[in-house]
């Protein structure tokens, strides 16, 4: 059962993609800002993560950056709003391996979860 | 009314719900504020993620409307936040107006009906607002493309790249380019013309070309790229990207796959060059032709996002949106926080309060005890029990108490609009400012105090502050301040809201109240300048009709004494002439459960609230001055006017039988046979009348012991005297009785550690009584 | 209305003979020393603790302006409880507590006794004679301003 860890400081849209996750046999795992995805992802070890880039306190870019420094082969896609190109940039140059576009089709979510774990 | 379908279950709406109010109250607050603190870069902030996140939450439950609009809002925000927009009064009007049709849209959610609330005004005006402010309003996933706006792809490519052409044709190379790939495939390895063609109405285009290419090089090496990567970070792209790539034969279908797993891809073609290919052609020279050319004559597909949203600020230097209040991440922790139901904080305090009692039963058992058994070791285990029931208890009772507290804030928020619209209706300029919001008080309080506050804004705002002319003329600033404070004063919250208005002038409320019949002339001439002040809470002094209602209704503050005094607080009056007016009102923290002082009167033991007690005092009967025909005492160098509070409850002198007389045993004990003393009478029927005219004046004994205590609310002092002083309790504040109606002068009931029902003293509603009669008599 | 069987508790209140639905009934207790409430309606003639909740004592003769009696050995307090609203009431005796078949009660159709006849729910005939059943809710229908008007004094007071 892969693993997934969902970071998103909206509590509704954490709840609808980890909805949509375990209706489809993943386990999930939920952070609500980028210093819980840190430590979550240290504890739990997930097999991907779908990371917000825009939170409050830690943006996800900085996240993903602390997360890599963790572990430099985390799996992570970026989960983004409109218009932040270059700031998914930025984030693919730090290791990002995809992004999902908010608000997200489920089909587009799993396929992207698919592709990241391969 | 059309009915509604959104893409969540009922348990997801609730989810939603909660989240969305947040966000919405957010915005309510603080875009108002926006007119003056835009520079405030956390303000900004917050109300920019707070647009942002509904925007994606009710884009994802389907709300198109709300997700369109709120988008509209956010575009505004972001170029507020870039500096590029300063808010003008016009502008925070828009937003505002934005802001409820936000309200509108979220009961749609909860009634899943559409209501008739046409939106396209609102944001058809925040659209030129950013567009005038040199912005672009970028469109929402999903939506169409405004008719005549850039359309990527429009004109050129529809489908997928055609193959036909020769190599050269496809993507032109300069000569030394094509000298490099010569030399590639010389060594052995192999070269490839990579062309991906992506979904042309991608609004992704740029960072579907930075991931391909990032992808590509690591399988391949990049030898050239359309658009280059300078371009793709610039974000110049198109839906086209073309790369020639070096690798290995076996990479081939890496490549492919690499490129093919993008989305939004919706074509790949690898064709791979040879040496033949590579001969130079006259049509390959130069001149833009054929497929690759197509590129270049694109217009700039990718829509611009509202200016400089490209970069999201990081916001770790700021702080969090105070609308989140509870989510604080320090640098080590993060709070947690629970939703609990109000009803459950409610029946927590019934419980607690039940305690309260029996632990104060528990003490008087076991010391009553004591008294009988003297030193028995199951008299001092249940004095142990009762003083650790006792302890914890006062932990437990403590503990609920802050978790129903909450701050003023939530009351106040509502406020700024208000007295802005107020003012704005009324030609008055008003400075709004709040302070202590972070002040804290039980949420039963909190639900009923919004209204009294409304009402001495309302007053401050017509009554209190001058026309802006009027102002001037005077040598103030035209703008009147308005500052409504709160802070903690031992167990009480006040509330001040005071205005630099222009006063209350005694003399003209004393003429006021005797041509509206409330007084006589004569009254009014024996009246000291305090007194008059109060008159404006005198039935039938205010005018409602005068008042331009903003909230519906016009209510006189009469009523607003009574409602406060409901709360069991009270309200006084600062006043100045010409300076301004300042009402206090004081609350007490908790309605439930209060100390208060026991006195005993006429046989039976009262409470007094301790909030309003300053003293107890105790001397001789010939210290009691005469001043007129009213009694009273030197303290301290003023004088403490004295009243009998037997006579200001109007008690008989002796109710009979009391209980815990020596003579008669517990409550529990044979009926009505302690009246069978002598006459058989009623329950509580007058005893003798000789306790009376030991009270009365100049009849007592020099030196008689006089029990007072000295009582304060607001400015206003008295000493009342007692029979007797019992001691200091906590009680639990029962309400009376439904069946008996209105009671001036009584707070409520309490059942005491004995077991009997005392009556708890109305202090404010027993000292006005005495003003009353002091002013008739 | 009772189509069943209704049992009810006979009192006596001013010599008079009356009756409660015993569904109504609370509680009967000894007469108790109450605690007054300064200020409230005459016949109210106080407060008692009823293990933990605070219950008004009434006096109906008062209420009704019958002739008072002395509290004596036989005087009770019937505690009439409807829903969330409880009193007591002071009554010169409790006779008995009887079941009374339908067929013996009939709607209160004049005035027979001197309360008002809004209090009178139904008349049923006891070992011969006619007793008025009284309706709890208004008896605890609560007065509204009729505490004091002597002590307001003044503007607005």
């Amino acid at each position: 059962m892969a693993k997934i860890l969902v970071v998103d400081d909206a509590a509704f849209m954490r709840m609808r993609c980890s909805k949509l996750l375990t209706d489809n046999g993943y386990d999930v795992v939920e952070a609500e800002n980028g210093l819980d995805a840190i430590a979550k992802y240290k504890e739990t070890k997930p097999d991907a993560v779908l990371l917000d880039i825009t939170m409050p306190e830690m943006d996800g870019l900085t996240a993903l950056k602390e997360i890599r420094k963790v572990d430099p082969e985390a799996k992570v896609a970026m989960v983004t709003a409109m218009g932040q190109q270059s700031m998914i940039m930025d984030a693919i140059k730090s290791g990002a391996k995809d992004f999902v576009v908010k608000p997200f089709q489920p089909d587009r979510v799993l396929a992207a979860v698919k592709k990241l774990i391969g | 009314m059309a009915q509604m379908q959104f893409d969540a279950t009922e348990d997801d709406i609730k989810v939603w719900l909660a989240e969305a109010d947040e966000q919405i109250e957010l915005l309510q607050n603080d875009v108002i504020r926006l007119e003056k603190d835009y520079s405030d870069e956390s303000l900004v902030q917050g109300i920019f993620r707070a647009a942002h996140t509904l925007k994606g939450s009710s884009a994802m439950i389907g709300h198109t409307r709300m997700a369109e609009l709120t988008h509209a809002m956010e575009s505004v925000f972001g170029m507020v936040r870039e500096g590029k927009l300063t808010p003008t009064t016009e502008i925070v009007d828009s937003l505002l107006a934005g802001v409820d049709g936000l309200n509108a849209l979220r009961e749609e959610v909860v009634t899943k009906e559409q209501s008739d609330v046409d939106l396209s005004p609102s944001v058809a005006a925040l659209r030129d607002i950013v567009e005038q402010g040199g912005g672009t309003f970028a469109r929402m996933p999903g939506q169409p493309p405004a008719a005549g706006g850039q359309e990527p792809g429009a004109g050129g490519q529809a489908g997928p790249a055609p193959t036909t052409g020769s190599l050269l044709e496809r993507f032109p190379l300069e000569p030394d380019e094509i000298e490099a790939v010569k030399a590639t495939l010389e060594s052995g390895a192999m070269v490839w013309l990579l062309e991906v063609d992506f979904q042309p109405d991608s609004l992704w285009l740029a960072v579907r070309s930075f991931q391909s290419l990032n992808d590509l090089s690591n399988v391949g090496e990049l030898l050239k790229t359309k658009p280059t990567s300078e371009e793709v970070e610039a974000e110049k792209v198109g839906p086209k990207l073309q790369a020639v790539i070096a690798g290995a034969a076996e990479a081939a279908e890496a490549i492919t796959k690499t490129a093919v797993v993008i989305e939004d891809v919706v074509n790949t073609s690898l064709t791979p060059y040879t040496l033949e290919s590579l001969s130079p052609s006259p049509a390959a020279a130069g001149e833009g032709r054929g497929e690759g050319a197509q590129g270049e004559d694109h217009p700039h597909p990718s829509p611009l996002p509202p200016a400089g949203e490209g970069t999201e600020l990081i916001p770790s230097q700021t702080k969090p949106p105070a609308e989140a209040g509870q989510r604080v991440a320090t640098a080590s922790r993060v709070v947690q926080n629970v939703r609990v139901d109000v009803e459950r904080l409610d029946n927590l305090m019934n419980p607690v309060g039940e305690l309260v009692i029996d632990r104060n039963r528990l003490q008087q058992l076991a010391l009553q005890l004591e008294t009988e058994l003297g030193a028995h070791d199951a008299v001092d285990a249940l004095n142990e029990t009762s003083q650790h029931v006792g302890r914890i208890t006062d932990e437990l009772q403590e503990e609920v108490m802050r978790i129903r507290m909450q701050p003023i804030e939530s009351v106040f928020n509502k406020f700024p609009r208000l007295v802005r619209d107020l003012a704005g209706k009324l030609g008055k300029k008003v400075d709004f400012i709040i302070e202590g919001k972070e002040t804290e008080l039980d949420r039963s309080v909190i639900e009923k105090i919004d209204d009294p506050i409304i009402h001495l804004l309302r007053n401050a705002i017509d009554h209190g502050l001058e026309m802006p002319e009027e102002r001037r003329a005077a040598g103030k600033p035209e703008s009147g301040t308005i500052k409504l404070s709160a802070w903690h004063e031992e167990n009480h919250i006040v509330i001040a809201v005071q205005d630099d208005g222009r006063g209350m002038d005694p003399a003209k409320l004393k003429a006021s109240a005797v041509s509206k019949k409330i007084i006589t002339q004569e009254v009014a001439d024996r009246m000291d300048d305090r007194a008059a002040v109060e008159l404006i809470f005198a039935a039938g002094f205010s005018t409602a009709a005068k008042t331009t209602d903003v909230s519906g209704r016009g209510v006189g503050m009469d009523i607003v004494r009574a409602n406060i005094e409901k709360l069991s607080g009270f309200v006084t009056i600062e006043t100045a002439v010409g300076r301004g007016t300042r009402f206090l009102v004081k609350l007490p923290l908790t309605l439930a459960i209060i100390r208060a002082l026991l006195v005993a009167l006429a046989g039976r033991k009262f409470a007094i609230p301790m909030a309003t007690v300053m003293e107890t005092l105790r001397f001789d009967a010939q210290d009691v001055r005469t001043i007129k025909t009213h009694e009273a005492i030197q303290l301290r160098g003023r004088i403490l006017p004295l009243v009998s509070l037997r006579d200001l409850l109007r008690l008989p002198a002796l109710l009979y039988p009391a209980p815990g007389e020596p003579a008669s045993a517990s409550p529990e004990d044979e009926d009505g046979d302690a009246a069978s003393n002598g006459a058989s009478q009623g329950m509580r029927d007058v005893g003798d009348a000789e306790g009376d005219s030991m009270m009365e004046m100049g009849n007592r004994p020099r030196r008689q012991k006089m029990f007072v205590v000295a009582v304060r609310v607001g400015d206003r002092q008295m000493g009342l005297q007692v029979d007797a002083l019992v001691g200091e309790t906590e009680i639990v504040i029962k309400p009376l009785s439904r069946f008996l109606g209105d009671v001036r002068g009584i707070a409520g009931v309490t059942i005491l550690g004995d077991g009997q029902v005392a009556i708890i003293c109305d202090i404010p509603s027993l000292i006005n009584r005495v003003v009353q009669e002091q002013l008739l008599a | 209305m009772a189509v069943d069987f209704q049992q009810v508790v006979v009192f006596e209140l001013s010599a008079e003979t009356y009756a409660l639905d015993i569904l109504h009934v609370h509680e009967i207790i000894r007469v108790q020393p109450v605690t007054p409430v300064p200020g409230a309606p005459e016949y109210i003639e106080g407060l008692i603790n009823l293990r933990g909740r605070v219950v008004p004592i009434v006096d109906l003769r008062k209420r009704f302006g019958l002739r008072a009696r002395p509290i004596g050995d036989r005087s009770r307090i019937i505690v009439v409880q409807v829903s969330d609203d409880i009193l007591g009431i002071v009554v010169d005796a409790v006779s008995e507590v009887i079941t009374v078949a339908p067929e013996f009660v009939e709607p209160a159709a004049r005035v027979v006794t001197g309360l008002d006849a809004e209090y009178i729910r139904t008349i049923a005939k006891v070992e011969g004679h006619l007793v008025a059943v009284l309706n709890p809710e208004k008896i605890l229908e609560y007065s509204d301003s009729e505490a004091d008007e002597v002590l307001m004094l003044g503007p607005g007071e």
